[in-house]
């Protein structure tokens, strides 16, 4: 039977078709688009979501979804800057602090989720306004108890906003992560348990498969990675926002249905690191693009959103194409 | 040549609630061979199945494997013991691949990753050897019906199944892929597995076994070996002396006016070909078995489902494709999924009778007549002995039998005058059901007309004025004079009517 070569994961290649397209027309419309440092920017901006849209592939590929994942860096950031600055640490302890309270923002999103037994898109909206007052709870304040913005003097940190030459740290980092990511989603047990679940819970829970030690791992490995993403945002930014990452859990999703999981595939073969990544290195290329041929920044919004509604109609024609064709080939 | 017992199950006693489903029940299964469980519904048969695989406990009684006494307490044990269970249901997961589904929970892995190839050679290997049509990689939301029913059967195989149970395997399948799962099962048999076959197809259940045991009202009828194997006696086994007599009605040919005149009515795979009239006060039986199209048929006429091609006349006239103008004209529709699409649950009894019936009950005004709403649903509550007869109940309370009755009454108190009627006492106590019995007869003497699809035969027989029998989307038979019996109407249903 010669059908055996069928492309799987066909759902990825749109974005990134759709990014060529968008490349052409953005560097016919303006000067400043087509070079190689307003490639660096793109990927460098694009990194910082990328991180956080591999840790929620994880969450969605499970068939959850995480609402709470700005909330939770913009608290992560917040914590770092008080570590150094209330408390004094060293670069590398605050580090390792974020990291863990990153594992740890993640099993309380689960502990949520199991107690109240409600869905995960209910409850991490809970938990996403948990957080982002915690963050309040924790932001400096001024003589008249106003939120106020502090800056951050430790070069070490500092540090990690930059780069090698051209390559900025948090890119490394990012790579790094989304093929480590993938690694672990192809080709080990656990990725192929997460899929399980999103395929199909009952069948996968009847199969043996610990629903709850596993989701719990993916809502951990999210929660591990907005740290990092923290930890990257904060030292580029320079200083830890009330407004820190605000509206971040929106570009993370968008990134990993854009990427390929569309609402009606998530828990598919097709939810994956990758599809995150190629889908925050779109939604950046979009906003940088409609930026440099002096679009009103408003735009931007409006476009994130087209953008998400054609995704997730090609995703439908697809599935409905499939459809049809199995039906005439019975 | 003296063939060893697999499974030796003795003595087996399940009780719920004080009835007993299961009584001093005796049943084994050789090595090798296919047996078939037979009964009517209610007879014990789902409840042996699930002792068996794990679900249920025994409440007294013995189990043996190979000889060995075994307790069976939860899934575990039963597929431990090698048993393995293939539902009408599937369970799988449609984006993965055949061979991750069959593997999923115990994939080879080495320090958490997967084998990938061990695993796809490993089922690739199944798959030759028990020659189904599959390929390790196909991913599952690609395969049909009769594909997705291998992949269950590779899953029980993977585990080395000594006992395959199937339970309905071909209720959803086409006549060749039918053939084809028979193979399978020959092939299995042949390797030393044991089919335990479960189906209300009479044919095929002849056909295949090597013995039957037959449960009746949840003990042994009967156990039948291959050259035993009577179609009569089998009958006879399943349903016993005492259903012979019937209170049945004597059933007669349709007169007068033509309510329903339905043509050449067609869905390609679901039914083909329909022609019957339907007369003025008449209460037309369908029997057949589940899935050969009855119900289909009945959300195609009222306008729930499309069909591909046909005519349906409504008095005279060519009937709406359009649910709500249907309803106006006066045809009601009681579901067989009263939970699913029959009430909204948390209502009271008086907003689900007002739902259908407000353009009744409000003619001509903007707002709800809440007085007229409330003395409509009192009116139905007592004619229909609702329990509790209080319309502020909210129906989800209510017990089966009374939840029945509210579907029942918004209909016929709409002044429905074609009723078709789905299942209407599935899960209905004994009382409740008489009283239904009762209003229905009513109501047709009065000059309403009633479809009704039944699996239940001898509801059928009890109420209806004629009855037509489907068999795998067609009409076969016609059943309308005399009084045929339990037995001629489950040989009809069968197929077996060839002698």
């Amino acid at each position: 039977m010669k059908k055996r070569i069928r492309i799987k994961n066909y759902k990825i290649f749109i974005p990134m078709v759709m990014m060529l397209l968008m490349g052409m027309f953005f560097s016919t419309r303006s000067d400043f688009f087509l070079s190689g440092s307003n490639f660096i920017n793109i990927l460098r901006e694009a990194s910082v979501t990328g991180i956080v849209a591999c840790g929620l592939s994880f969450v969605m590929m499970a068939g959850d979804v995480d609402l709470s994942t700005g909330a939770v860096v913009g608290f992560l950031g917040m914590l770092s800057a008080n570590f150094m600055i209330r408390f004094g640490l060293p670069v590398i302890l605050v580090i390792l602090l974020v990291f863990i309270a990153g594992i740890l923002c993640g099993i309380f999103n689960f502990f949520i989720i199991e107690k109240l037994g409600l869905s995960a898109f209910i409850c991490t909206i809970a938990t996403k306004n948990i957080f982002r007052g915690l963050q309040l709870v924790i932001a400096f304040r001024d003589n008249y108890n106003e939120v106020t913005t502090v800056s951050l003097k430790n070069p070490g940190f500092l540090m990690l906003g930059k780069g090698i030459g051209s390559l900025y740290y948090v890119t490394i980092a990012f790579v790094v992560l989304v093929v480590v990511s993938l690694v672990i989603q192809k080709k080990t047990k656990l990725g192929l348990h997460l899929l399980a679940l999103g395929s199909n819970r009952g069948a996968a829970v009847m199969s043996g498969i610990n629903a709850k030690k596993t989701r719990l791992t993916a809502f951990c490995i999210s929660g591990a990675m907005c740290a990092v993403a923290s930890i990257f945002l904060v030292s580029r930014v320079g200083a830890a926002t009330a407004e820190l990452a605000t509206g971040l859990e929106f570009d993370a999703m968008a990134s990993v249905i854009i990427g390929g999981a569309a609402m009606m595939g998530i828990g598919s073969g097709d939810t994956s690191a990758l599809g995150g990544m190629v889908g925050a290195l779109f939604l950046e290329m979009l906003i940088n693009g409609i930026y440099k041929i002096n679009m009103p920044a408003a735009y931007q919004i409006v476009f994130k959103g087209l953008a998400l509604i054609v995704m997730i109609l090609v995703d439908a024609l697809f599935v409905f194409l499939k459809g049809r064709r199995a039906k005439a080939a019975q | 040549m003296e063939q060893s017992i697999f499974l030796k199950a003795e003595q087996i006693v399940k009780e719920f609630s004080g009835v007993r489903v299961l009584d001093q029940v005796n049943f084994e299964i050789r090595k090798g061979e296919v047996h078939s469980l037979l009964g009517e519904n209610g007879a014990g048969k789902s409840t042996l199945i699930k002792i068996i695989t794990g679900v249920y406990r025994k409440d007294s009684g013995t189990l043996a494997i190979n000889g060995v006494p075994v307790e069976i307490n939860n899934r575990q044990d039963s597929i431990k013991n090698g048993i393995a269970v293939v539902y009408q249901e599937f369970s799988l997961m449609p984006t993965l691949t055949v061979a991750q589904n069959v593997l999923v929970g115990c994939e080879p892995s080495r320090f958490g990753f997967l084998d990938k190839k061990r695993m796809k050679a490993h089922v690739q290997g199944l798959i030759e050897e028990y020659g189904f049509s599959l390929h390790a990689d196909d991913l599952v939301a690609d395969l049909g019906i009769a594909e997705c029913q291998m992949v269950e059967i590779l899953k029980a195989l993977s585990f080395n199944a000594e006992l395959v149970i199937m339970d309905e395997p071909t209720s959803a399948l086409s006549v060749k892929e039918s053939e084809a799962l028979f193979a399978i099962i020959r092939n299995l048999r042949a390797k030393g597995v044991s089919i335990l076959y479960i189906s209300h197809r009479l044919d095929e259940v002849y056909m295949l076994s090597d013995r039957i045991t037959v449960l009746r009202d949840g003990k042994n009828a009967d156990v039948f070996d291959k050259e035993q194997i009577e179609p009569a006696a089998v009958v006879h086994a399943m349903i016993g002396k005492a259903f012979e007599s019937d209170d049945s009605r004597e059933l007669k040919p349709g007169r007068g006016d033509k309510v329903l005149e339905v043509r050449g009515l067609t869905k390609k795979g679901v039914y083909e070909g329909l022609s019957f009239d339907v007369h003025k006060g008449e209460i037309l039986g369908i029997a057949g078995l589940v899935g050969s199209g009855r119900t289909e048929m009945l959300r195609g006429i009222f306008g729930v489902d499309p069909y591909d091609s046909g005519t349906v006349m409504y008095n005279g006239r060519k009937i709406s494709r359009n649910i709500y103008k249907n309803i106006r004209s006066g045809i009601g529709f009681i579901t067989e999924d009263r939970r699913g699409e029959g009430f909204v649950p948390f209502r009271s009894i008086e907003m689900n009778l007002a739902m259908v019936n407000y353009d009744a009950l409000n003619k001509g005004r903007v707002f709800f007549d809440k007085a007229k709403s409330r003395r409509f649903s009192g009116d139905v509550v007592s004619k229909m002995n609702i329990k509790p007869p209080d319309p502020n109940v909210k129906v989800t309370f209510l017990s089966g039998g009374n939840q029945q009755k509210v579907v029942v009454g918004k209909w016929l108190f709409r002044g429905s005058r074609l009723l078709l009627v789905d299942e209407p006492t599935v899960g209905v106590d004994i009382g409740a059901k008489e009283e239904i019995y009762t209003i229905m007869e009513k109501y047709a003497r009065d000059g309403v007309t009633i479809v009704l699809v039944s699996s239940d035969n001898q509801e059928l027989l009890r109420v209806s004025t004629r009855i037509l029998v489907f068999s795998k989307g067609r009409i076969v038979k016609e059943f309308d004079k005399g009084r045929p019996t339990q037995k001629d109407l489950m040989f009809a249903t069968s197929n077996l009517d060839q002698e």
